[in-house]
């Protein structure tokens, strides 16, 4: 690979108990060295995915979230901390993630998707984390993907649920196909614990780990939904639309 | 005589909240189209519970999620229920 990233011995022994994840090794996470993965929205999902994406040393986070750091956000946004309240979110979330691993590059956008700027946040990523709250920003991002052949990893909550659904262009049905339109009851607002997000979150990352390094199998073509009320893992096979307005000819 | 069918609806979320189960099993007439059944369900539900599943028009809202045993259901108005099974039903929800 042009311009590939080596492992280095400080790499090695930051890494080393997941380097000996089977079918992990030096391939692996050298693949997870070299990418570049964008974040959207950092709050108690995409924190959790920006976290764990820097632990397991993907080289290269774009952080994108707007506006700035509210009381209210503190029961789940895990990278956000009380003394920046009231600062933009998405520089608490890199002071702390760049304490948590120095040796990883994080990039902020202090703004959140708009459908101006997906095409541009998705061109620079090899895969993109979607964690927003309202349905137009994921529909901006999941065409963005699609468009470029980005993989995404959706990820969503409600109360003590959650659900994943791991999008790669042109193999598995888009957002849209499960969504086609945008539903009108959503509310921004909606009841959450943290401890909920942050198992989705983990999830999501889990799927990505798995499409970049081939380590396990990715849920391709199939929904996850957590129900945390009962411990309880529903895959649902979900298919493309023929009618599809985005991933469709 | 037609004969009936046990039909287990499953609850996420929203719906199991108003509901107040996760839940219920019914039996139906064999070959009931799932969409008068579905209809069924929220006129027993009311309210809250018919307008996250039916718009303005009567019409089944396409952004809810239903699977029929695991299967995205993705043209509802063209099945039927011809044998006993589960369905699955959840609103939208996103991130944040």
């Amino acid at each position: 690979m042009a311009g590939e990233i080596r492992l280095t011995n400080q790499d090695r022994s930051f890494y080393e108990w997941q380097l000996d994840v089977p079918g992990m090794g030096e391939e692996g996470q050298s693949k997870l060295r070299n990418t570049t993965a964008l974040v959207t929205r950092l709050g108690g999902l995409g924190g959790p995915i920006a976290f764990s994406l820097a632990a397991a040393g993907v080289g290269k986070l774009i952080l994108a979230h707007g506006g700035n750091l509210e009381p209210s956000d503190l029961n789940r946004q895990i990278l956000m901390r009380h003394d920046d309240l009231n600062t933009p979110r998405a520089q608490s979330a890199a002071k702390t993630l760049h304490s948590f691993n120095p040796h990883i590059e994080l990039e902020t956008v202090e703004s959140h998707v708009t459908a101006d700027n997906a095409h541009g946040l998705v061109s620079k990523a090899d895969i993109v984390f979607d964690a927003a709250p309202r349905f137009t920003e994921r529909f901006w991002l999941n065409e963005a993907c699609v468009r470029s052949n980005t993989p995404m990893i959706d990820a969503a909550m409600y109360s003590m649920e959650g659900q994943v659904l791991t999008i790669v262009p042109g193999v598995t049905p888009c957002l849209a196909c499960l969504y086609p339109e945008e539903p009108p009851h959503w509310k921004r607002r909606f009841p959450v614990i943290g401890a909920v997000s942050a198992m989705i979150g983990n999830m999501a990352v889990l799927e990505g780990i798995k499409l970049l390094t081939g380590v396990g199998k990715p849920s391709l073509g199939e929904m996850l939904y957590v129900d945390t009320l009962t411990m309880g893992l529903r895959k649902i096979t979900i298919s493309r639309r023929s009618d599809c307005h985005v991933c469709q000819p | 005589m037609e004969s009936e069918i046990p039909i287990t609806m499953t609850y996420a979320g929203q719906l199991a909240g108003i509901v107040g189960a996760s839940e219920e099993t019914k039996p139906v007439p064999q070959g009931t189209a799932l969409t008068s059944f579905l209809r069924d369900t929220a006129n027993r539900h009311g309210g809250r519970f018919q307008e996250l599943l039916f718009d303005e028009n009567k019409q089944l809202r396409r952004a809810l999620v239903i699977s029929i045993n695991g299967e995205h259901a993705l043209d509802p108005e063209a099945l039927s229920l011809t044998r006993p099974c589960e369905i699955f039903i959840m609103t939208p929800i996103a991130g944040g």
